[in-house]
């Protein structure tokens, strides 16, 4: 499975998004335009982003950017995956 | 600034003063921008008089707000209550459908919205019979809105100006200051009035137990929990009382929460468990990490010996402090002050105790005749004292279950279904866990009955389990559930839950199952289903 259907998988199970994630493409807003990403999701996004890809986020590394778009977070995964976590 | 002419009664009644006494200093922080406590009550006081304005004869004395935030939940919040109306706080996060069975199990005719608020309003107005007041703070593009829904009375916020010489409404200790809604094991929301009286004795309870510690109007409070979980009135009310600024993130704020409370030099916080080990993430509490924090508070779930330790290090100059208490009782019930040295010897199985109980709060350990228990003994806690709710909203046999009179002894005790044990005469309160189906999951309370009546009516069946899992030190992490229909539709079944449930509650696997087992009584065997996860 590539990487942006792995993430979409993500994302729709860590906010319960029933199937609506299939239909993302890389332009689909996230932040402050998908309701179910309050304040609380990010951190349940990220917990599940680290278990399925097997990378730990830093603190540091991500902010509101890597959350903005589905492409801006799909960069961010590939580099993590690329640079070996 | 309009200077009170009168004593002031109500849980507005510490903001107010705060206003008199420093009206200059910063009292909320939120979307980007500082008000100042004469500048919030400007903004509170312009929505309160439209509300006072508006009072029909008959007409219950409430109004939702559905904000998330913004200045309007804060201004909605403080307004409302200005108004001498009591509060029913509603999430846009939360399905309307679910939104919409709060207002109309509280007969609202007033919404004080957000733009997050009014992307709802479709769903939220359909089919509604009465005519609703909507208070629009942020906007004044209100045509489209009274084009669409003419029997509603829409108010922007250029109608929302105090006159002059108008004064905060003055309430009676009896009346409404909120009405929560938790969930429900029938399937429906349950709500919990909490009158002015109880919310004026847990906040005279939190100032001075925090005062002594040196919390003042330099302060700088979190708003991290949201304003539909009773422990946001700690957030709000007690740092408004002493006059400190109340600091509530924005979601892009929210991705780190830790720099959030760096960046913003926050000196008390208050955050369930579950946050905290996710704020922990990537050794985000290294020790000394938060040095001008002065006051941690974990509530709302059961909370470990390693997190306590690990904040008590991160914030070496910082109490910190396990506090528990049903929204029944209005927060606060009982505390335990984390102490570096020796509480480990405290800790039963890892977890911190809930400590002894507060002033003014009666504690007792019950066995199932509601005779006491001796110290050392397990048994159900109950608490009876000036926080005590009436009850159950318009229920007054599921009040009359949990809210009971004990032979001999005063005052109304409320049984928490919390299983409890005092370790000893001089030692602190345990928690052992609940005595029915109801979980914590990040803090929020679940009955898993009420997962389970959106289960079966989702998937058409009449038997569906609901579970926490997995489980965790504080509670579950999330829900699973069971069908016994080898042949639903699971994708189609979840599609169904997400409109009527929080997503926290919406389970997150569905075990198709061919038959349930069942115990020795003929029971559905739960402890099988759980243990049929871990293999």
């Amino acid at each position: 499975m590539d990487t942006e259907k792995r993430l979409l998988d993500i994302v729709d199970e860590a906010l319960t998004l029933g199937g609506r994630a299939a239909g993302f493409d890389l332009e689909t807003p996230l932040m402050g335009a998908l309701p179910e990403l309050d304040s609380m999701a990010v951190i349940g996004l990220i917990n599940l982003m680290e278990e399925r890809f097997g990378f730990v986020v830093g603190e540091d590394e991500v902010d509101a950017s890597t959350f903005e778009t589905v492409g801006s977070l799909l960069a961010y995964v590939t580099d993590k995956l690329r640079q070996g976590h | 600034m309009t200077p009170l002419k009168k004593d002031i009664y109500g849980l507005h009644a510490g903001f107010l003063e705060s206003v008199r006494r420093f009206p200059t200093r910063p009292a909320l922080e939120v979307e980007g921008q500082v008000l100042t406590y004469a500048e919030l009550r400007s903004h509170a006081a312009g929505i309160a008089a439209v509300l006072a304005a508006g009072v029909r004869p008959g007409a219950p004395l409430l109004a939702g707000v559905l904000a998330n935030r913004s200045l309007p939940v804060y201004a909605g919040l403080l307004g409302t209550l200005m108004a001498g109306f009591g509060i029913v706080p509603l999430n846009p996060g939360f399905p309307p459908q679910r939104t919409r069975q709060m207002i109309d199990q509280a007969e609202l005719e007033v919404l004080i919205l957000d733009a997050k608020g009014e992307s709802q309003l479709g769903e939220i107005l359909a089919d509604i019979g009465r005519s609703l007041q909507i208070v629009l703070p942020y906007t004044n593009d209100v045509e489209a809105l009274r084009a669409r829904w003419p029997q509603h009375r829409f108010v922007p916020a250029s109608e929302l100006v105090e006159p002059v010489g108008w004064e905060p409404v003055s309430v009676a200790p009896d009346s409404l200051a909120y009405l929560f809604f938790t969930s429900g094991s029938t399937g429906v929301p349950k709500g919990v009035g909490v009158l002015h009286r109880n919310t004026l004795r847990f906040v005279a309870m939190s100032v001075e137990r925090y005062a002594v510690c040196g919390v003042s109007e330099t302060d700088r409070f979190s708003q991290f929990y949201d304003i539909t979980f009773d422990s946001s009135m700690f957030d709000l009310y007690v740092c408004w009382a002493f006059g400190g600024c109340l600091c509530s993130p924005s979601h892009v704020e929210w991705v780190n929460p830790n720099k959030y409370i760096i960046e913003k030099e926050l000196t008390v916080i208050d955050i369930v468990p579950s946050t905290g080990h996710a704020l922990n993430r990537t050794n985000g509490w290294r020790p000394g990490r938060f040095p001008r924090l002065r006051l941690c508070r974990f509530g709302g779930e059961a909370l470990s010996a390693d997190l306590a330790a690990t904040l008590s290090a991160a914030a070496p100059n910082a109490i910190v402090e396990n506090v528990y208490g049903p929204t029944e009782c209005t927060v606060d019930a009982a505390y335990y002050r984390w102490k570096p040295d020796s509480s480990a010897s405290e800790c039963l199985h890892g977890i911190v105790p809930i400590g002894d109980a507060g002033p003014k709060v009666t504690l007792m350990i019950v066995d199932q005749g509601l005779e006491a228990v001796p110290i050392g003994e397990e048994g159900e806690l109950l608490i009876s004292g000036e926080q005590v709710t009436p009850g159950y909203w318009r229920n007054p046999e599921r009040t009359a279950q949990a809210f009971v009179n004990i032979p001999h002894r005063e005052g109304r005790y409320y049984r928490t279904g919390d299983l409890v044990r005092k370790l000893g005469v001089d030692r602190p309160i345990v928690f052992l866990g609940r005595l029915d189906h109801q979980i914590k999951i990040a803090g929020v309370r679940i009955e898993l009955g009420e997962v389970e009546k959106a289960l079966r009516d989702a998937a058409e069946t009449d038997l569906a389990v609901a579970l926490g899992w997995p489980l965790t030190s504080s509670g579950a992490a999330g829900i699973v559930g069971f069908i016994a229909d080898p042949g639903a539709n699971v994708d189609a079944i979840r599609g169904r839950l997400k409109h009527v449930l929080p997503s926290v509650m919406v389970p997150r696997e569905i075990h198709l199952l061919a038959s349930f087992p069942l115990n020795n009584n003929g029971k559905i065997d739960r402890k099988a289903l759980l243990e049929s996860l871990s293999d």
